[in-house]
């Protein structure tokens, strides 16, 4: 009965499985076909393109800071959100406008929050012109390391709320009664929190651990439009390289380039699945 | 039985969507036409009016279109050399008036055999050179009657039997007293005038009297044609149609207007006198047919009708030539098409015949696809001249950019690149702007070193400049123009500059002691552009990187340079875009003659592009007791200059033969003779230096701001100037940078080190970062 209904389930998810097949993995077995032949004259390369790849600086640049840039923001956007998902929660007066709030920079549209940043953070922008009335000295945001500090803080401020969103969608399905027995029991709110809210959170940290994760290739379209093909090295990510790789008709690099970093990335979102499985 | 119906529903709606899904990954249709008509325009080469469009199958079976029109030009008569008027009468018959070699002897001539055989006529007296110097334009009646302008616009109108002469009209109507800017003849035999606020006027030759007509709109008219009893006016880039027997304005076809207003023609500019007439009718056998012609080709088209059929391919002849410039058009007796017009490039006035050819393709048999980031005249005249040799090949220009999406040079490259990589690449490809090393790299570039050998033997090359992408005997691109960055300036100024820092020395020294601005007045983004391309060529160390000193003493001394140049805001010029070839922006020495001889800048660099440039140089010191000498501005150990029209042969070509065939042309001698920058070609570069009469004796002039005006006498220069000029070309052994990509970087932030944005050391810093993270990827 249950192999019957795992049947008539395959119907249903099989018109969109085609379009991933056709659309996604087709492509993407043509892609690991390219890593292994030149770019344009299609001789056979081997290894050569990988070992390529992984001897050329500007990947190694690339990886590291998409890697450091993923280590620094997602901690750091899970933690925030959370925090300010709890407290949006317990504060249920205001909760619900500050939460649209927070959900507000999702709307704003991309050009704009470009205008905003080169506003902003231009050698001649809002922030130097405000440090001046300071009588603080200006700094070239976008040409100096600081540069990787303003594509976080975008990150940070873009995906907010819809973290919170997630996870308070999470909370609300953790039965109140819980807390209220632990609390009987003398529990304080540290112990409420790090005994029964996270554990019970535990699933929601998946989803979100992994669209945050997704969500973190999107800030390149920011850092793209505001200082194009070559930003400061420190928020020179993978996507401006391979960006740039097509452009020179390096698809031989670029293949093997995807193909290491979707491996990557599958290694990645297998061992959150592993860690959550566990946890479960 | 209930289930299975339901599992066989849900079966057949997953392979419905399926094969929906995949049937728009299908490619384009197989009949899917090369050139795509636009608006509405029926097929590309349709048959005119009673000639049959046959098909026959060709070696694989297939059924090919047969039958199209021709291009042939009709002989001038003997002893013509220029053409003051040419046009087809009534009775079918080519009547010109033209003059001889040497501009001193003017004469009359029919054809009734469409341009066969010439017949010399009697020249009315008043059409002489004793009593016209010459003519603006001269337009002939349905009967013979001829009407002129000569060059103080005096109407000139004699009548078909040669009795006639200048004519003083009155304007009763108190417009167009200013006089007559335009003179044409109707095919009824109206004569019809355009003054110079775009009003027309009926001229009344026997009360010498002219009327208003044809203003029903009070639109200003900015030029006219006729076919047949009507007239269409093109008022502000819509096309107005009158009747010239009811005198009426007909309703508008809308459908007309579309097909035959190009945005070119859109505008209101004047069409000057004995200009380009780019939009032109004539009427066709039944009533409400018409033909006209534009730079597209020429058009069939039925007034009210919903289609205009082009029955002439405007880009397989001389029409979509810019440097061909029509005016006149007509039919001939059997359906053939007539135009006479004037190739600016090489400096000839041309009567084109346009005939019926049932056994030639209506597509020529092989297709050449050339690709190039942006559009250029000099380019189009190129491919135009090499389609009309070989009338087999249809060369196709596929423009990147085309200014109507907001599409970047970037994208059109992307676009390019999946092309290439789907292998639906085009044939050549002209690299200004893009990335060719990579290109070369890839192997997407063939070698063409045969090419440029056969060339270099039998005409001769600049192999410097030609063999800019020369790799291990292997030529993979070639420059087809290029220019060199000049200096010119006092003698004593000019020893000193040998280099960036020497010139800045000098210039702050100049400003310091005579106070002004030294160099000419432009924003930081033109300084910096005009000064990398004279000093990149030094940048590469012997390692073949870019030399982080280099870049910085670059900036410091480009900044010096700013700091002298003009600086008040207003005349400090906009940064644009080139204007002529792909790659020569507009950083030329134009103009500098002047600016030097009102006493303005006292060094002038610049990038000298074109022997009239050249000539405005010598001219200047000529005029100025030899006080001005000049030479290529050589910054370092290399004496650089700046590649353009670069063209490469796709590896990927599905005809490489006929690609190296027009890649040949393209640096032979005939098609290098003309365009803008200088050739690669000796044999052409020696056929531009041969004086051109009619630009030497022309004088320039320019307001001095200040009410008054100087004007500059153009004198050919002399042979040891030309001489000079070819060892400056010989000696430019490196080219400028041209990579895209550095050119950019450095652009902005050099621009915002002139600006003392940034110091120089900074910018430098942020340069090399960025470039060495390019040259990494």
């Amino acid at each position: 009965m249950r192999s019957k209904n795992g049947i008539r389930g395959l119907w249903f998810i099989l018109p969109s499985l085609l379009g991933v097949i056709v659309f996604i993995f087709l492509p993407f077995v043509d892609v690991v076909r390219r890593s292994f032949f030149g770019a344009v004259n299609g001789r056979w390369a081997g290894l050569d393109n990988y070992r390529s790849v992984l001897a050329n600086r500007a990947f190694l640049l690339a990886a590291g800071n998409t890697a450091r840039f993923s280590v620094v923001c997602l901690p750091l956007l899970i933690i925030l959100s959370l925090f300010t998902a709890v407290f949006l929660q317990r504060y249920k007066t205001w909760g619900g406008w500050l939460k649209s709030a927070y959900l507000v920079p999702m709307a704003i549209p991309v050009a704009s929050v470009v205008l905003l940043w080169r506003a902003l953070f231009d050698r001649q922008g809002m922030l130097n012109g405000a440090l001046s009335l300071l009588r603080i000295p200006g700094k070239d945001w976008m040409n100096s390391g600081t540069a990787f500090g303003v594509l976080v803080f975008s990150y940070i401020w873009k995906n907010l709320g819809y973290d919170i969103v997630l996870w308070m969608a999470g909370l609300s399905a953790i039965p109140d009664s819980l807390g209220e027995a632990a609390r009987v029991d003398g529990a304080n709110e540290w112990q409420c929190f790090f005994r029964i809210t996270l554990p019970n959170l535990m699933p929601t940290l998946f989803t979100i651990t992994v669209l945050s994760f997704l969500n973190s290739f999107k800030v390149f379209r920011e850092a793209y439009l505001v200082a194009g093909n070559y930003p400061d090295e420190s928020m020179y990510l993978l996507q401006h390289l391979f960006n740039n790789w097509f452009r020179d008709l390096d698809i031989d690099k670029m293949a093997a380039g995807a193909v290491l970093m979707s491996l990557v990335i599958l290694a990645l979102i297998l061992l959150l699945q592993r860690a959550w499985g566990q946890e479960e | 039985m209930k289930n299975k119906q339901t599992r066989i529903g849900v079966f057949m709606l997953t392979t419905a969507l399926a094969v929906q899904v995949l049937g728009g990954c299908r490619g384009p249709a197989a009949d899917t036409p090369g050139t795509g008509s636009s608006h509405g325009i029926s097929g590309d080469l349709g048959a005119a009016d009673g000639q049959a469009m046959g098909a026959q199958a060709d070696g694989s079976g297939k059924e090919k279109a047969m039958g199209r029109y021709l291009e042939s030009e009709i002989p001038l008569p003997e002893g013509v050399y220029a053409v003051c008027g040419a046009g087809v009468l009534a009775d079918g018959s080519l009547r010109l008036v033209g003059e001889d070699e040497n501009g001193v002897s003017r004469s009359l001539w029919s054809s009734s055999d469409c341009g066969a055989s010439w017949e010399k006529l009697e020249l009315p007296d008043a059409l002489s050179m004793d009593n016209a110097e010459g003519f603006l334009s001269v337009s002939f009646g349905p009967n013979g009657e001829t009407a002129a302008l000569d060059y103080a616009y005096r109407p000139i109108v004699i009548g078909a039997d040669g009795s006639g002469g200048s004519v003083e009209f009155s304007f009763p109507d108190g417009t167009g007293s200013e006089g007559i800017f335009e003179l044409r003849y109707a095919p009824t035999g109206e004569l019809v005038g355009r003054d110079i606020s775009g009003g027309l006027h009926l001229l009344d030759v026997e009360k010498k009297v002219s009327a208003l007509c044809y203003n029903e709109s009070g639109d200003r008219i900015s030029s006219y044609s006729f076919a047949g009893k009507r007239l269409f006016a093109n008022a502000g880039g819509r096309l107005q149609i009158y009747d010239t027997a009811a005198g009426e304005m007909e309703k508008a076809d809308n459908v007309l207007n579309d097909n035959a207003m190009l945005d070119s023609q859109d505008g209101d500019g004047d069409t000057a006198a004995g200009g380009d007439r780019s939009l032109m009718f004539t009427a066709g056998e039944q009533e409400g047919d018409v033909y006209f012609c534009n730079d597209e080709g020429i058009y069939h088209h039925v007034l009210g009708g919903s289609v205009s059929e082009q029955i002439v391919n405007g880009s397989l002849n001389s029409l979509s030539n810019p440097s061909f410039s029509r005016k006149e058009f007509g039919v001939l007796p059997g359906g053939d098409f007539f135009i006479y017009g004037f190739d600016s490039a090489e400096s000839v006035p041309k009567l084109l015949r346009y005939t019926w050819s049932a056994d030639t393709p209506a597509m020529p048999d092989t297709e050449l696809r050339m690709f190039a980031l942006e559009d250029s005249a000099g380019l189009r005249q190129a491919i135009a001249l090499y389609q009309k040799d070989h009338p087999d090949v249809y060369v196709h220009l596929e423009l990147g950019l085309t200014g109507e999406d907001g599409k970047t040079a970037e994208d059109a490259i992307r676009a390019l690149n999946t092309d290439l990589l789907a292998g639906n690449g085009p044939d050549l490809l002209v690299l200004d702007g893009m990335p060719v090393d990579s290109y070369i790299e890839k192997d997407m570039l063939l070698d063409i070193h045969d090419v440029v050998d056969e060339v270099n033997g039998s005409e001769g090359l600049f192999e410097n400049v030609a063999r800019a992408y020369e790799q291990e005997g292997a030529v993979y691109a070639v420059p087809t123009r290029f220019s060199i960055p000049i200096i010119q300036t006092e003698a004593q100024v000019l020893e000193t500059a040998d280099s960036l820092e020497a010139l800045a020395d000098t210039a702050e020294r100049l400003q310091a002691e005579r106070g002004g601005s030294v160099l000419r007045s432009a924003d930081a983004q033109i300084i910096t552009y005009l000064l990398y391309r004279m000093d990149s060529a030094n940048w590469m160390g012997e390692d073949g990187r870019i030399e982080e000193t280099a870049v910085k003493n670059f900036l410091t001394q480009a900044a010096r340079l700013y700091a002298t140049s003009g600086t008040e805001a207003s005349y400090r010029t906009a940064w644009s875009n080139y204007d002529g070839l792909p790659g020569v922006k507009r950083d030329g020495v134009m103009s500098m003659g002047l600016m030097m001889k009102q006493g303005g800048e006292l060094i002038e660099l610049g990038n000298l592009n074109s022997m009239w440039e050249y000539m405005e140089m010598t001219s200047v010191n000529h005029s100025n007791d030899e006080k001005f000498p000049y030479r290529a501005m050589q910054t370092g150990v290399h004496a650089a200059f700046i590649p353009a029209c670069q063209i490469g042969v796709s590896s990927k070509s599905s005809a490489p033969d006929k690609a190296k065939e027009l890649m040949r042309e393209l640096i032979g001698a005939r098609i290098q003779a003309s365009g803008e920058g200088f050739p690669i070609n000796k044999a052409a570069f020696a056929k531009m230096t041969e004086e051109n009469e009619v630009q030497s004796g022309l004088s320039v002039s320019s307001s001095d701001g200040e009410g008054g005006s100087v004007s500059l006498k153009m004198a050919w220069p002399n042979a040891k100037e030309i001489k000079g000029l070819s060892e400056m070309l010989e000696n430019a052994d490196t080219p400028a940078l041209t990579d895209h990509v550095i050119e950019e970087i450095v652009l902005e932030q050099g621009a915002a080190c002139l600006e003392g944005q940034l110091s120089p050391e900074a910018a430098a810093s942020n340069i090399m970062q960025k470039v060495k993270l390019y040259l990494a990827e």
